[in-house]
């Protein structure tokens, strides 16, 4: 495997784990607010949360060149989105910790409060995600469309939980919250696919050329997930939709990052030479002067 | 504000390398790091306008990099906004490299922190120019401290395949007859 | 922090960039080197040092420098190697040696050294010749790849006087670059061109490609590949014709110009047009250049003229402009490549050399040789015949059969690698005292660091091998600083000594005219420019700048052209020197700026082939393959590809052909320049995985 994109494996996985455990935390804290799900589900859910988000938090680690300095990493809180994921991925998970400590014990008491806040964490940390990437000269990454992708992702995965749980007691308003989300979800991966299918034409800005065949397939085989979500659910056949949603993030991080477009001087050099090139051979075939 | 930048004239520059060599040297950087590159686009056909351009970091007026840093290993300094890298206070995150840019940022795998141009520092408070530019011999690359509000008008920021990217403000110019 | 032990030392770059060879400022802080830049006070290159030099100090700090004497365990080429003493490497080379010599056959001994031993100028001209002569050896050296045919043509017309390129800059209102890209050859040379245009003057580049001195040039000429002579003969023709012709030098100066004009009628500029595949339009610019600025300065070819089948007319057609346009004997005229200050080459000992067969410095006899048989043992030193010769497939082949083969170098060459049975360590050019010129002027390339783990200077072991030989005197002074003093005892440098050069960082005036030939004595047998030249018609070529097609082109061999449709042309680029440092594989900066061979492809050729800018393609021709990747760019003409000289890609598929026959050689001391730049190739798509 290219030793790029084997180097921005850590930071996939980790952004991958995170927006499904926000996912899993938003929901199962949707779950047990509104929906009276039991603690014993609560506790496993989050669970899962915890172990998640900490498996990601530790890809992270590993992926720092100096991890004795991690600490630092927050000092940049007040202008880099990196610091401010850092420090809200670091408070989520720890926050998970804790809902889950409150959740085992007897009382209720904070417990509310401690899911209300993990939510928002889990949130504030998918928005951080998607903030960070949003950077000049990265022709895929930039914007705030893209941007907001990660909390759509965690949104959309949340509400299928609150979705399935909301289905035994035919509260509707979870039905449309969740529809809602998946009709954004597509509409986020339609435009994504529109935009790396117009800008993979400059290909000398690819990053990982080689791979830009395989992420225009995935983005087409992206689109056809909400309808397997959709058909799944009119079957009524609601368990695997979470999984499907989760498979769909792990897939769009994948995307996102082998679909990255750099154009640095470097690449633009480049394209400008490509068309030199064409011209040049255009002159030589029809004994035209060049443009 | 008065800020420093580089002024390349892209008559003059003839693609030597020379630039490269010098800011390796001057600046000791590990092996086989090179924070300046020398870009070339070959002539139209027919012509000899084969185009050269020397780029190494730009210390952007509003740096993406130092927004980006989560450390502070990067820093604006307000004298002359040169950007600085300290590299020991560098995570080796290298989330600059994926914000800068123009691709001015290396990494590098044995120190396992980040580098650039650091616009020769030390040189310059001496009163010297950066090596890059004492070195020139086709006289194409200047530095030169310009108040930002009262450039002058042949200072050209954009040329083909140089962008300006307003929300970064690269501190480079360009010269061409 | 106080600035102990440091101080400053003075030398010239260890690569042999004619006419720059640029003074260097080394710094040295406890028996290390910590930088190197240029000497402000060096007369040409005034501080300034190109990418190369700025890299140099890369070759002291690499960790693959040879340290010890090391000897083959195993086939040769298999890149097992032991480690032994230099008294049992001397013995075994002194044991071999020897047996030639008591069998009769002194001359199957050769020594052959080149560029790396060109830095130290002495060893080049006259420590190792003097090693050769004395021990009765053949000796070959790196003229005959270089330039040696180029000379061969200057010899005919008795023009050598070189003029300094400061004075050029200062001076002239025209340079012509023909063949020549001082941008990527020899940088420091671009400041003199900038000069001469910013007093208004003209730049001109005559060349096919579109090279990096062509982008500064105000006229850029592109002849097709090898007909030189028809450019310079149609511009000769276009100054006879108008009468814009120095009349006067031609006729009290020259000789043979009546048989030179009748011969200039022929190339008529609109044929010359079409032959050249140039505009007339171009050729008359050109021509007007030559007769409205005054003076004009020729940047004579250095070896790329004399690497074609006509490289000697091709170079006496060029030499002859010089004073039909008044240009000869002039300040800011006249021509500039090489140096010309002269050692006290008594000291090389050629008139004690024992009479013997051997096969001349010509590559006709030196393939001849090899075929032949005729030599044993070769000892090649600085040099790298299996990267730099033509051909070399044949020359594996014969440098299999031969009975020892000894390398003398900083790095494990490709020659060392694939063919020697003992490899001597050499000591780098700051770890050894020695001398060197500019022009005009004599520096001394001081002594800063010892010598490496066993590293030995060249004549220091050649002594030691010479004394097993039964020669006593190779070395007769007391140091190696008596022996540069005597070196020094020349009519052009006998104002000089080692400690005065110490002192003069600047370097000491040598004594050559200022102006060569303003005294209008040419060196030749009339003693005067010969534009007929009488001495060639003494060895049997072409008197008057005759054209003659290259080899393997479509006229001169249109079925080998057809199934090889592109010329294949040796090019350079900043990053690299011939094939020095393992084609600066192991200089980590220069290194990562071209780390392999890249093929130049026009887009036209490209696409004609189905492959792409990056694409990995295979070159081949008759004599064999190559693996390189392409760049399509349009500084090669459709038709011809490109390749940096420093890469063994090159050789495998030139020809070993050298146009010069060996009877030259013996009369004049030169020629027998392969034909390098006319090489025929086809390429295809291929080549990632390695054989």
């Amino acid at each position: 495997m290219e030793e790029r994109f084997r180097n921005l494996l850590p930071l996939l996985l980790f952004t991958a784990l995170l927006v499904i455990a926000a996912g899993i935390a938003v929901g199962a804290s949707g779950c047990f607010l509104f929906l009276s799900l039991i603690p014993r589900h609560l506790v496993t859910l989050l669970a899962w949360s915890f172990a998640l988000s900490s498996a990601g938090a530790l890809f992270s680690f590993l992926h720092l060149g100096r991890k004795g300095r991690t600490p630092q990493v927050i000092r940049g809180i007040g202008r880099s989105w990196l610091s401010r994921e850092a420090l809200a991925a670091a408070l989520f998970t720890i926050g998970i910790g804790i809902a889950m400590i409150l959740a085992l014990g007897k009382t209720r008491s904070l417990l509310d409060e401690a899911l209300a806040a993990i939510s928002l964490l889990g949130l504030a940390t998918t928005l951080c995600i998607g903030m960070l990437y949003h950077l000049p000269g990265q022709l895929t990454w930039k914007g705030r469309l893209p941007a907001s992708t990660p909390a759509v992702s965690s949104l959309y995965l949340g509400s299928s939980f609150t979705l399935i749980v909301s289905l035994q007691y035919r509260a509707t308003c979870f039905i449309h919250i969740f529809f809602f989300l998946w009709a954004s979800d597509f509409a986020l991966s339609v435009a994504r696919r529109q935009r790396f299918a117009n800008q993979s034409r400059h290909r000398r800005a690819l990053l990982f050329p080689r791979l830009a065949p395989a992420v225009s397939f995935l983005h087409l085989l992206r689109l056809l997930f909400p309808f397997g979500v959709a058909f799944s659910i009119i079957d009524e056949a609601f368990w695997p939709v979470p999984f499907v949603i989760m498979a769909q993030v792990v897939m769009d991080r994948f995307t996102f990052y082998a679909g990255a477009l750099q154009m640095t001087p470097r690449a633009l050099f480049l394209e400008l030479k490509d068309e030199r090139m064409r011209s040049a051979l255009h002159y030589q075939n029809q004994g035209e002067p060049p443009a | 504000m008065m800020r420093r930048v580089f002024i390349l004239d892209t008559s003059k520059c003839f693609g030597c390398l020379g630039c490269v060599a010098a800011c390796v040297h001057a600046n000791r950087t590990p092996s086989g790091v090179l924070w300046r590159e020398v870009l070339k686009l070959p002539p139209e056909e027919g012509s000899r306008d084969t185009l050269y351009l020397s780029l190494a970091c730009n210390h952007c007026e509003n740096a993406p990099c130092v927004r980006a840093c989560p450390s502070g290993a990067l820093s604006k300094r307000s004298t002359d906004g040169v950007v600085l890298h300290d590299p020991d206070q560098c995570l080796g995150c290298r989330y600059c490299q994926m914000a800068c840019p123009y691709g001015a940022i290396r990494y590098d795998a044995s120190t396992k922190v980040t580098s650039k141009c650091q616009f020769c520092a030390d040189r310059i408070d001496e009163g010297r120019e950066p090596a890059c530019v004492e070195t020139c011999f086709g006289g194409a690359l200047r530095m030169e401290i310009v108040d930002s509000e009262a450039e002058p008008a042949e200072y050209r920021k954009e040329i083909p395949g140089f962008v300006h990217h307003p929300e970064a403000g690269p501190g480079i110019r360009f010269l061409r007859k | 922090m106080p600035q102990l032990d440091r101080t400053i030392r003075y030398s010239v770059c260890p690569y042999n960039c004619w006419p720059v060879n640029c003074g260097i400022r080394v710094t040295v802080q406890n028996g290390r080197v910590i930088g190197i830049a240029g000497n402000p006070h060096h007369d040409i290159s005034r501080g300034r040092l190109c990418v190369k030099g700025q890299c140099s100090g890369e070759i002291l700090e690499s960790d693959q420098r040879i340290k010890t004497p090391l000897i083959r365990d195993g086939e040769r080429g298999s890149g097992r190697w032991k480690t032994v003493s230099w008294d049992e490497a001397l013995d075994r080379i002194a044991g071999r040696m020897k047996a030639n010599i008591d069998a009769g056959r002194s001359e199957a001994n050769a020594l052959y050294h080149s560029h790396g031993n060109i830095v130290q100028r002495i060893n080049w001209k006259i420590l190792t010749p003097r090693f050769a002569n004395l021990s009765g050896m053949t000796l070959w050296d790196g003229n005959f790849p270089c330039w040696y045919d180029v000379g061969t043509a200057q010899e005919l017309t008795g023009y050598w006087g070189m003029h300094d390129p400061a004075e050029a800059g200062g001076h002239a209102a025209a340079i012509v670059n023909w063949a020549q890209d001082p941008a990527a050859s020899q940088a420091n040379l671009v400041p003199y061109l900038l000069e001469v245009k910013e007093r208004g003057g003209v730049v001109v580049t005559i060349d096919p490609r579109v090279t990096q001195t062509a982008g500064l040039s105000d006229l850029h000429i592109r002849p097709r590949l090898g007909s030189d002579v028809w450019l310079a003969n149609a511009v000769a023709h276009i100054l006879i014709s108008e009468g814009a012709y120095d009349k006067a030098y031609v006729e009290s100066r020259c000789h043979g110009f009546p048989e030179y004009r009748k011969h200039i009628e022929a190339f008529d500029p609109g044929k010359a047009s079409d032959v050249c595949d140039v505009p007339r339009k171009q050729i008359e610019a050109l021509a007007r250049i030559y007769a409205e600025r005054k003076p004009l300065c020729t940047n004579l070819t250095r070896g790329a003229l004399g690497k074609h089948r006509n490289g000697i007319q091709m170079v006496r057609a060029v030499l002859c402009l010089i004073p039909l346009s008044g240009n000869a004997g002039k300040k800011g005229g006249g021509a500039i490549w090489g140096e010309t200050v002269d050692w006290n080459l008594a000291l090389a000992a050629s008139d004690r050399r024992p009479a013997a067969p051997y096969p001349v410095n010509n590559w006709n006899a030196i393939d001849a040789a090899l075929e032949k048989g005729s030599v044993d043992t070769l000892i090649v030193v600085g040099g790298n015949p299996m990267s730099q010769w033509p051909d070399l497939n044949r020359l594996k082949a014969q440098l299999g059969r031969l009975g020892l083969i000894v390398v003398y170098d900083l790095f494990l060459s490709q020659t060392a690698r694939e063919a020697a049975d003992l490899v001597l360590p050499a000591t780098s050019w700051l770890e050894e005292l020695g001398l060197r010129t500019s022009n005009r002027r004599i520096y001394l390339m001081d002594q800063v660091l010892d010598p490496m783990g066993e590293c030995r200077e060249a004549s220091a072991w050649m002594s030691d091998l010479a004394k097993r030989l039964g020669v006593r005197d190779y070395f007769p002074w007391k140091s190696k600083e008596e022996c540069l003093d005597d070196c020094l005892r020349s009519p052009a440098c006998d104002s000089a000594t080692v400690a005065l050069l110490r002192e003069h960082p600047e370097g000491i005036a040598a004594r050559v005219p200022d102006v060569p030939y303003a005294d209008g004595r040419f060196g030749s047998g009339t003693g005067k420019f010969e534009f007929r030249s009488e001495r060639a018609v003494e060895l049997g070529l072409p008197p008057l700048p005759t054209h003659e097609e290259p080899l393997e082109s479509p006229a001169s061999s249109p079925d080998l052209a057809k199934a090889f449709p592109l010329w294949l042309i040796s090019s350079r680029r900043s990053t690299h020197f011939h094939s020095f440092h393992e084609s600066h594989r192991h200089l980590p900066t220069l290194n990562a700026l071209e780390p392999g061979p890249v093929l130049f492809v026009h887009p036209k050729d490209a696409a004609a082939r189905g492959v792409r800018d990056g694409d990995a393609v295979v070159m081949w021709n008759g004599r064999g393959q190559s693996r390189v990747r392409i760049e399509v760019t349009t500084e090669v003409a459709t038709g011809s590809v490109s390749l940096n000289d420093c890469w063994p890609e090159l050789n495998r598929l030139t020809p070993g052909f050298a146009p010069c026959p060996e009877s030259v050689t013996r009369a004049l001391g030169m020629g027998g320049q392969p034909a390098y730049q006319n090489t025929r190739v086809e390429i295809r798509k291929g080549g990632e995985e390695r054989p």
